[in-house]
């Protein structure tokens, strides 16, 4: 159990930079995960902190200790590959014995960690197997196991799930979640999946191009995105973006384009004025699900209606994806009513502009 | 079952030529090393002696060292072999694992090794051999091919295959060095490793021009370069040559039946994963 410091963190391949200005601090017994796009530089801090990577530039602290020049096996920390990387030729007790072997532990304490792990994990009947003869899940259980019987103080994941078929998937998710809980360790969990990092993380550090574009709980990441990346990458379908010019009229602020023209909440439209986007191109961000077929009746100020042609509807049971343009935009909407839409038939939908986002074009942060 | 196409009956045909090329020799040498002293040239390709006798291995083993010799083959070819086997590892693991200045210059310095004929570099070899007085011994055969470009390079071809992961786990598991070379890359690449000391056994135990140009006692030779003293001025005495050649087949036979499965597992697995 630790905490974890990145000070102004980079690392630099020659002239690429892979991640920069990374500043962060992570609590003990804390679940923090890394998301972004591949290439964004999170699993590359994940393994500066594990010492696989050298840091360029800044310092990291495990436990209030810096530990840039401290070798990986000496930093008390466990990590699960993507790959499982469990050794092919050792048996599953083979596997999570190895580094208490090398840390010269006592037989005894050996057995009884492992027989500990594998009772957590349901691995007591695969211990004497071959990693090749075991399943995905398994696979991913022995390695999970490996890291659990060094009893670390940080648990780091890089993409632990993303070899695992869907149903697997959210089953093993979970079982991450109850294990953080009943081992009461700091993990550091790299995904490229925003829905992993929503259900399973504390807080989430959403990265793009080697830079924190937002560091928040599940919630805030959701419901107040600092910039259009963030609001773009997480939720899923994706948020829609409008690019509209603000313009006063006698009835309020109002945002509005060729194909459309919404009226803003007096709240927000006088925010904006004051910001000076008056007359300006802005950005507006709205969820898939802040359509409503049927008007909200508790709330039918802050409503605005548009009309569309639907283009495509994809019906997941539950809910419905309806597909449509404004203007050049492709835009989809979330439904949770069973809708029996035809392509080319025109629709109306509400839009709850409490809830809508908006955006700076040039800078991409947000502004109301 | 495969269609028969011209295609496949001009393989077929190509590969029984080839086969019969290599065979005849090698028959002529049997037949002969059981043939009586007159029967020799009584046929040309002679496939089956005419006349049997075991005068010429009677005369191998009752007028020359022979044990002697084979033992020394023996000796020569599995140390030189092991020595070779544990360079090329060492050097196969950092050549794949280690970031270094002048990697890439080096391991082409290696694979250049491979390119130049030894007989190129005799002369050279034989004048630092000279320098350290180790004429006529043991080391100066075995020390001068201890690293082998052919082992560090298959080898480092296998180890790139192992995933990086793997090492990277064992290092979070607080391997050294040595457990991470053994426990992630050595267990992996057995079947490389017999292959790659297979292969490197039975051309050490054929050598001949280095033997014969470092050894000089009788006594110290290696059956390859032994072989020819059945040569006096006058003649070859070709039955007992041909039953020591026939004698010194044989372990080079064992070798490559016990070896079989590992060559073709090794070779296999070198394309794919």
């Amino acid at each position: 159990m630790a905490n974890v410091s990145l000070k102004q963190v980079k690392k630099a391949y020659g002239d690429v930079i892979a991640v920069e200005d990374f500043s962060m601090d992570i609590k003990d017994k804390e679940f923090i995960v890394f998301v972004g796009p591949s290439g964004c530089g999170k699993s590359t801090t994940l393994r500066m902190i594990a010492g696989l990577e050298e840091i360029s530039d800044g310092e990291i602290f495990i436990e209030e200790e810096c530990v840039n020049n401290v070798a990986p096996k000496d930093r008390d920390i466990a990590m699960v590959f993507q790959n499982y990387a469990l050794y092919p030729h050792m048996t599953v007790f083979e596997n999570m014995a190895l580094a208490l072997k090398n840390k010269h532990f006592k037989k005894e304490e050996i057995e009884k960690r492992i027989q500990e792990a594998s009772k957590i994990l349901d691995l007591e009947d695969l211990l004497k197997r071959k990693p090749r003869e075991l399943s995905g899940g398994q696979r991913q259980r022995a390695a999970i196991g490996r890291a659990i019987v060094r009893h670390p103080k940080v648990f780091l994941m890089d993409e632990p799930l993303s070899n695992l078929d869907a149903k697997l998937r959210v089953k093993m998710r979970a079982e991450i979640g109850s294990l953080h809980k009943r081992l009461q360790t700091t993990f550091i969990y790299v995904t490229h999946d925003q829905l992993e990092a929503m259900t399973l993380g504390e807080r989430i550090v959403v990265m793009s191009k080697g830079i924190i574009q937002q560091i928040g709980s599940p919630e805030e990441i959701y419901h107040h995105p600092k910039n259009m990346f963030v609001a773009g990458f997480i939720g899923s379908p994706a948020m829609n973006f409008l690019t509209g010019s603000l313009e006063e009229r006698p009835d309020g602020i109002w945002l509005f384009s060729d194909s459309f023209q919404l009226l803003l909440p007096e709240a927000k439209g006088e925010e904006l004025v004051e910001k000076g986007y008056l007359d300006q191109k802005i950005v507006c961000g709205i969820r898939p699900e802040e359509f409503e077929v049927e008007l909200n009746r508790e709330n039918p100020n802050d409503c605005r209606m548009l009309e569309f042609c639907v283009d495509l509807v994809e019906n997941m049971g539950r809910e419905s994806y309806v597909y449509f343009k404004i203007g050049l935009e492709e835009v989809v909407a979330l439904t949770q009513q069973r809708v029996g839409y035809q392509s080319g038939q025109t629709v109306t939908f509400y839009i709850n502009m409490e809830r809508v986002h908006f955006f700076d074009p040039a800078s991409q942060l947000v502004i109301a | 079952m495969k269609k028969f196409t011209p295609a496949i009956g001009l393989i077929h045909i190509t590969l029984i030529a080839s086969s019969v090329i290599i065979l005849v020799p090698f028959l002529w040498m049997v037949s002969i090393s059981f043939s009586s002293y007159g029967s020799v040239f009584d046929r040309f390709l002679l496939l089956f002696p005419t006349e049997y006798s075991l005068e010429g291995y009677r005369q191998v083993f009752t007028q020359t060292p022979y044990f002697r010799w084979f033992l020394n083959s023996a000796f020569v070819s599995t140390v030189l072999t092991s020595g070779q086997l544990i360079l090329g590892v060492l050097a196969a693991y950092a050549f794949s694992r280690y970031e270094f200045k002048w990697r890439e210059p080096l391991f082409f310095f290696v694979l250049c090794t491979m390119m130049i004929p030894p007989q190129a570099i005799l002369l050279p070899t034989f004048m630092v051999v000279n320098f350290f007085d180790w004429i006529n011994t043991y080391k100066g055969v075995i020390v001068p091919h201890l690293a082998n470009g052919y082992a560090i390079f298959v080898l480092r071809q296998f180890f790139l295959t192992v995933p990086k992961e793997l090492d990277e786990a064992s290092q979070i598991d607080g391997c050294h060095a040595f457990q991470t070379l053994y426990h992630v890359y050595l267990r992996s690449a057995i079947p490389a490793l017999v292959s790659v000391g297979l292969i490197q056994l039975v051309r050490n135990w054929n050598d001949y021009y280095w033997a014969l140009v470092v050894l000089m006692d009788k006594e110290k030779l290696t059956l390859p370069v032994a072989i020819v003293n059945f040569r006096d001025e006058a003649m070859i005495q070709w039955v007992p040559t041909m039953a020591a050649a026939t004698l010194s087949v044989i372990p080079v036979m064992l070798i490559y039946i016990i070896g079989q499965k590992y060559f073709v597992q090794s070779h296999s697995r070198s394309g794919i994963k």
